[in-house]
């Protein structure tokens, strides 16, 4: 079931096929789990659990949400360890973030040890991308590029908005829950799931790529590096989802917003070096 | 000659003004790197063990710009003890320094928090690799493999706004 979300939380992050319903589909787990999501604005997101008989008293922050993100990624799908593709990958991320202007997030990148092709990223900058979607890569920009919108999803916080927004409405900031600590785990884990499981908008996916390119030529990456990967991944997919409206469209914006005779380093050469292309 | 006195006392109020003003803070992670800039992405210039007092010159995000032994650079604020006078500072030194050397941090999640291990313990993953990822992240910037790969790539900062 993680595998699908993930699956799902990908397409629509790196193909950009936007199904639509998952967000509708997180509220709708939120409102039945209880659970005290905070208000709105920055570290919006906490978890409180007051004290009581055997029981705890303990909140959650946006970071130990990003933290708890990244542990759960060891358990499924898991990590792949190869040291020198994890220094490569952390290498073209950290350029990247370098770039993106953000000083309050320290980044974070692992690969995902599957042959999916997804890339997800978690509260606080944890980056993840998949053992498979580097593979389809063909340079380094295209790797960059992928990075660059995940970093940028993270920057402007679209997970945890969605996370946020999903209960607004359904409980007060102050419901705080009794929750023995096993309890507590199993809420985390639902919203955990349900993060992953989040559609970005239209809008949080242009935002995103539009920021991506931005970063890719601040850091003097070729800006096609996304828009190359997702129209090649595009092709591979059936023609119903291929002719589907808003990604022809984000294709187009994207070539827009990179504009005419783009140039940068897509450094071809080092990248095949670093997969064993 | 009693006009040149004047001027002289004056300094010399105005240097304790901004001695007073001064604020001081002793580092309280274990050890924590020195940077040339307020981000984590630039090459350490120098380290500080805990205990060790450093002189606050500016805020900046969430660094504070320090300097101690004749070193100034840019350190996160969360390694950092709250910002005290210096004669506050003076006292919190030496707690820190008997207590130096005596952080233990645990083989997993060190780079955790309590909440993320007890996720962690309850769900059967793994802190250690997070660690590794983190660790490894710290280890390319701090050691100069970061800078070395941005400038084979000609990509990074000093490239790039084209």
């Amino acid at each position: 079931m993680l595998r699908k979300i993930i699956t799902m939380a990908a397409i629509a992050t790196i193909g950009g096929l936007s199904i639509g319903a998952s967000c509708q589909k997180a509220a709708e787990t939120l409102r039945s789990s209880g659970l005290d999501l905070g208000s709105s604005g920055n570290k919006a997101l906490s978890i409180g659990a007051s004290a009581g008989d055997n029981l705890i008293n303990k909140s959650w922050d946006e970071e130990d949400i990003g933290q708890a993100f990244a542990v759960s990624m060891t358990t499924s799908p898991g990590l792949f360890s190869d040291e020198k593709l994890n220094d490569y990958v952390t290498n073209v991320g950290l350029v990247i973030a370098s770039v993106s202007g953000s000083q309050s997030i320290d980044f974070t990148f692992g690969i995902i040890n599957s042959n999916e092709v997804s890339a997800v990223s978690g509260p606080n900058g944890y980056i993840f991308i998949s053992r498979g979607a580097i593979a389809k890569m063909e340079d380094e920009s295209e790797l960059a590029g992928v990075l660059a919108h995940e970093i940028a999803h993270v920057i402007e916080r679209h997970g945890m908005k969605a996370l946020t927004n999903s209960r607004i409405g359904s409980f007060g900031a102050d419901s705080v829950k009794t929750l023995s600590e096993n309890q507590l785990v199993d809420e985390v884990t639902d919203v955990l799931n349900d993060y992953k499981g989040i559609v970005y908008n239209p809008s949080q996916e242009g935002e995103s790529d539009r920021l991506a390119v931005k970063y890719l030529k601040a850091a003097n990456y070729n800006p096609t590096g996304l828009e190359r990967f997702i129209a090649r991944e595009l092709a591979s997919v059936k023609t119903d989802l291929r002719s589907h409206p808003p990604t022809a469209d984000r294709l187009e914006k994207l070539k827009a917003v990179i504009g005419p005779n783009p140039t940068g380093q897509r450094n071809a050469e080092r990248f095949k070096a670093a997969v064993g292309k | 000659m009693k006009q040149k006195w004047i001027p002289i006392a004056l300094i010399g109020v105005a240097g304790a003004i901004a001695l007073a003003a001064a604020e001081m803070t002793t580092v309280k992670s274990s050890s924590v790197t020195l940077r040339p800039t307020p981000d984590i992405y630039g090459k350490s210039i120098g380290e500080f063990k805990q205990g060790t007092t450093l002189a606050v010159i500016e805020k900046k995000g969430r660094f504070l710009k320090v300097s101690a032994d004749g070193k100034e650079g840019w350190i996160r604020e969360k390694d950092l003890e709250p910002q005290k006078s210096i004669a506050e500072a003076g006292a919190t030194a030496q707690v820190h320094s008997s207590l130096a050397g005596a952080a233990e941090e645990s083989a997993a999640g060190k780079n955790l928090g309590p909440n993320a291990e007890t996720y962690a313990k309850s769900r059967g993953g793994d802190p250690k690799q997070i660690d590794a990822l983190i660790e490894r992240r710290n280890k390319l910037i701090d050691s100069g493999a970061f800078d070395q790969f941005a400038v084979e790539g000609k990509v990074g900062r000093q490239y790039g706004g084209k």
